[in-house]
């Protein structure tokens, strides 16, 4: 009982977040998300558990328009930045390779760079060296993004 | 006016002196037998920190005080000179002292505390053992260790005024370098990281950095570029997309360096109006 509990907050709070962000509510989906990184106990792997199913029924509701791809695009770019804000790397990890995907699948370079340099951070922090420098590789030599505190370099990482 | 019951007092400390006068001149300080007991683990020493602090605990937890064992040396124990006496388990070994040559090559530091040189943990016997300690702490092992005693009590420290302290040893010297544990190979690739990623390190990166401005300015311009693209470019901010220099595609980056100011990060401003006039001055 205790962990089918566990299941519904779990896919609870995977809902509300994905709601909040498709609904542009940034900053509510970042507190929420910065909520349930203090809950829980250090140590632990940082996983919102049934991010993955959620996020599938939430985008099942898009159409497969260009219009409507860009936009599941562009809430789960900003989905995976307020997650690896909180060092939710592994999920940001999956949702940014689903970016990657679709910018590829759809010729949308818009998000492609940024989404490959954040994955690289992502999977230096969980400790992946091997796919950290093949994914670093994709991208190229100079690229720079914005990160909240500043500018970086894809070769300072 | 000292009354009756203070000179009682300090006769009973006098005879106390002297009783552990005669104990220290009981032993036999210059007895071969005070070369330190010779670790038969020594050589094969657990590796690591965490091994030998193990091997630590394990030889602690073999001293263990055994009631009901005054026999004669109860009376000892109403010596006032001695804070504590602590009972040694291992009957029957023969009694051992420490040399007073040894003995005055204890750093001060540990001569001058409150842990006395006869006391189990200064004797190695199961509490602590020196060798162990010294491997532990990165410095050679001192020969002031001795092998165990009887049942003897012995004391753990002195009451200031008993018994006079032993002349103090040479200047303390740096503390002992303590050996720090290996870090893995995988803690250090998350260090790196941690010093790029902004909400841990600030202040690393090109273009500002430690300012909650900026850092305001580079939230607001991802929400900005992103729900413009989301939404066909449409957006009351100058958003793009436009082509680069580079001949790269239009993207997030190029968006929000457009946004900002350029004191966080965001690109010059560019005055020049083009000969068509159709292009607006801003960051691009």
């Amino acid at each position: 009982m205790a962990g089918e509990n566990q299941d519904d907050a779990d896919s609870s709070l995977s809902s509300q977040a994905i709601s909040l962000i498709f609904d542009k509510r940034y900053e509510e989906a970042r507190t929420l998300i910065e909520l349930e990184q203090g809950r829980l106990l250090e140590g632990e792997p940082y996983r919102l558990l049934t991010l993955s199913d959620e996020l599938h029924r939430a985008l099942e509701r898009f159409d497969k328009d260009i219009a409507s791809i860009r936009r599941v695009m562009a809430h789960l770019y900003m989905l995976s930045v307020l997650l690896m804000d909180s060092d939710f790397w592994s999920d940001a990890d999956r949702i940014l390779q689903r970016v990657i995907a679709l910018s590829l699948e759809n010729d949308e370079t818009f998000f492609l760079s940024e989404c490959r340099f954040r994955r690289a951070i992502c999977l230096r922090a969980l400790g992946h060296v091997e796919e950290f420098r093949r994914v670093k590789a994709e991208v190229p030599v100079g690229t720079s993004i914005l990160l909240d505190d500043g500018s970086h370099r894809i070769e300072d990482l | 006016m000292a009354t009756p019951n203070s000179l009682r007092t300090y006769d009973l400390l006098q005879q106390a002196i002297e009783q552990q006068r005669a104990l220290q001149q009981g032993d036999d300080w210059n007895s071969p037998n005070l070369v330190p007991g010779q670790n038969p683990d020594r050589d094969q020493a657990p590796q690591g920190l965490l091994g030998r602090l193990r091997a630590l605990l394990t030889e602690q937890s073999q001293y263990q005080p055994v009631a009901g064992t005054d026999g004669p040396e109860s009376a000892q124990s109403l010596d006032p000179n001695f804070r504590q006496l602590s009972r040694v388990p291992i009957a029957g070994r023969p009694q051992v002292a420490v040399d007073p040559s040894n003995r005055s090559a204890v750093p001060s530091d540990l001569a001058g505390g409150d842990i006395s040189l006869n006391s189990p943990i200064a004797t190695g016997q199961g509490a602590v053992r020196p060798q162990t300690t010294s491997r532990l702490l990165g410095i050679p092992a001192q020969s002031w260790t001795v092998t165990p005693s009887s049942m003897t009590p012995v004391p753990v420290g002195w009451r200031l005024g008993g018994v006079p302290f032993p002349v103090p040893g040479p200047p303390l010297s740096p503390p002992p370098r303590i050996p720090v544990p290996s870090v893995p190979e995988w803690w250090k690739v998350a260090g790196k990281l941690l010093q790029l990623y902004p909400r841990v390190f600030s202040g690393l990166a090109a273009g500002g950095g430690d300012d909650e401005e900026c850092e305001k300015q580079r939230r607001k311009a991802r929400e900005t570029c992103t729900e413009a693209y989301a939404d066909g470019w449409k957006s009351d901010h100058d958003v793009g997309p436009y082509s680069t220099s580079s001949g790269d595609t239009w993207s997030i980056d190029d968006c929000m360096r457009g946004l900002v100011s350029e004191a966080c990060g965001g690109n010059p401003v560019d005055n020049e109006p083009r000969k068509n006039g159709r292009r607006k001055p801003g960051r691009r």
